[in-house]
């Protein structure tokens, strides 16, 4: 048997009666020390299980309901609203497309066809950045705000 | 209690129920987790006002989101996560420091005779058996509300309301490994501040 003693989570393990290899059961047969805080945990554990359970000394169902509204509304629907959104841009895009849709085309007459695929490729690639970093802000507060 | 029940198949029609605006199966809602929600706010919010405040907003929050609870997990774990989730954010717009705990020390404890004095032997008299239960338990009440709030709801979430690694895991939104590491810091904090309470009190 080595003389170290067992650490405190080796320890805990063992009163948790969580797996335990044998060398921790059989220091625990012999080590005085490690037995004595086992019992030490043991007994705080067993102290916490036996704690009284809090009580709100008001009482809390009656408090809510009196602020409820009238009727519980569904959440509107996201997928409806984002298609909504997509359709909106995509009819934008188009009015002005239709509108100054010859004065675009001669913009980008000019200009050699790298050149255009390098604008593309930046101007996509920021969007793109973009795009997850707002959805990863949007994650983050949905999830501190409970919305999911 | 109702909310350690797995799975409970009366979750659905009781949220169906609340959703067509029966504000009565709102109140067995309320009734069912009440227990674990005092858990966590009484862990973690010192004031008693902000207790009664924040524990309707919860409900509220609760209430109000209610539609988009899909069922994944227990109602009453849904609860909770708002629970948790109030209370920190109320801890962190009033400033108030929820990980440091000022009795976080790394003082060998070992050698201090404290409990070790007290073994819970069955040939010890009950009569004393008792009244050391009696003071342990006070103790051990003064020492857990030591605890930072973090600590203290996972401590007791754990050990008292019985709930898994898993469950308190989505609860705090902690990894399941951080949580078993909290809950080790905070059990080997608790045993060390008691047997330093133990050893001032034999000085």
């Amino acid at each position: 048997m080595k003389d170290k003693h067992l650490s405190d989570a080796e320890i805990q393990q063992y009163v948790l009666q969580k797996k335990c290899d044998a060398y921790t059961l059989e220091h625990m047969r012999h080590c005085t020390n490690c037995k004595i805080k086992a019992v030490q945990y043991r007994l705080i554990l067993d102290g916490i299980k036996a704690q009284e359970k809090p009580v709100f000394e008001f009482s809390l169902a009656e408090l809510v309901i009196e602020q409820l509204p009238e009727h519980q509304q569904k959440k509107p629907n996201g997928r409806a609203f984002s298609y909504y959104i997509s359709f909106m841009a995509i009819f934008f895009a188009l009015i002005i497309f239709y509108l100054f849709g010859s004065n675009l085309i001669s913009l980008f007459k000019g200009i050699t066809p790298i050149s255009i695929g390098l604008i593309i490729t930046t101007v996509t690639g920021l969007l793109v950045i973009l795009c997850i970093d707002m959805y990863k802000k949007y994650r983050m507060k949905i999830q501190i705000l409970n919305f999911d | 209690m109702d909310y350690k029940k797995q799975n409970n198949p009366a979750e659905r029609p009781l949220v169906e129920k609340v959703l067509r605006g029966d504000t009565n199966a709102f109140k067995v809602i309320m009734k069912n987790t009440e227990g674990l929600v005092a858990q966590i706010i009484f862990k973690m919010i010192p004031d008693s006002e902000d207790r009664k405040d924040i524990a309707q907003e919860i409900y509220l929050k609760a209430y109000r989101n209610l539609a988009s609870f899909k069922f994944h997990s227990k109602l009453s774990t849904w609860i909770a996560q708002i629970a948790y989730n109030t209370c920190i954010n109320f801890l962190e717009k009033r400033k108030l420091v929820f990980f440091y705990n000022g009795n976080d020390h790394n003082e060998s404890v070992d050698e201090v005779p404290g409990i070790q004095h007290h073994n819970p032997d069955p040939s010890d008299n009950e009569t004393e058996k008792l009244l050391f239960k009696q003071q342990l338990s006070k103790i051990l009440k003064t020492e857990i509300d030591k605890l930072s709030p973090v600590y203290k709801t996972l401590i007791t979430l754990y050990h008292n309301e019985e709930l898994s690694y898993a469950e308190i895991a989505e609860i705090s939104r902690l990894p399941e490994g951080t949580v078993k590491n909290y809950l080790f810091r905070a059990r080997k904090i608790l045993r060390d501040n008691i047997l330093l309470t133990y050893k001032k009190e034999e000085l």
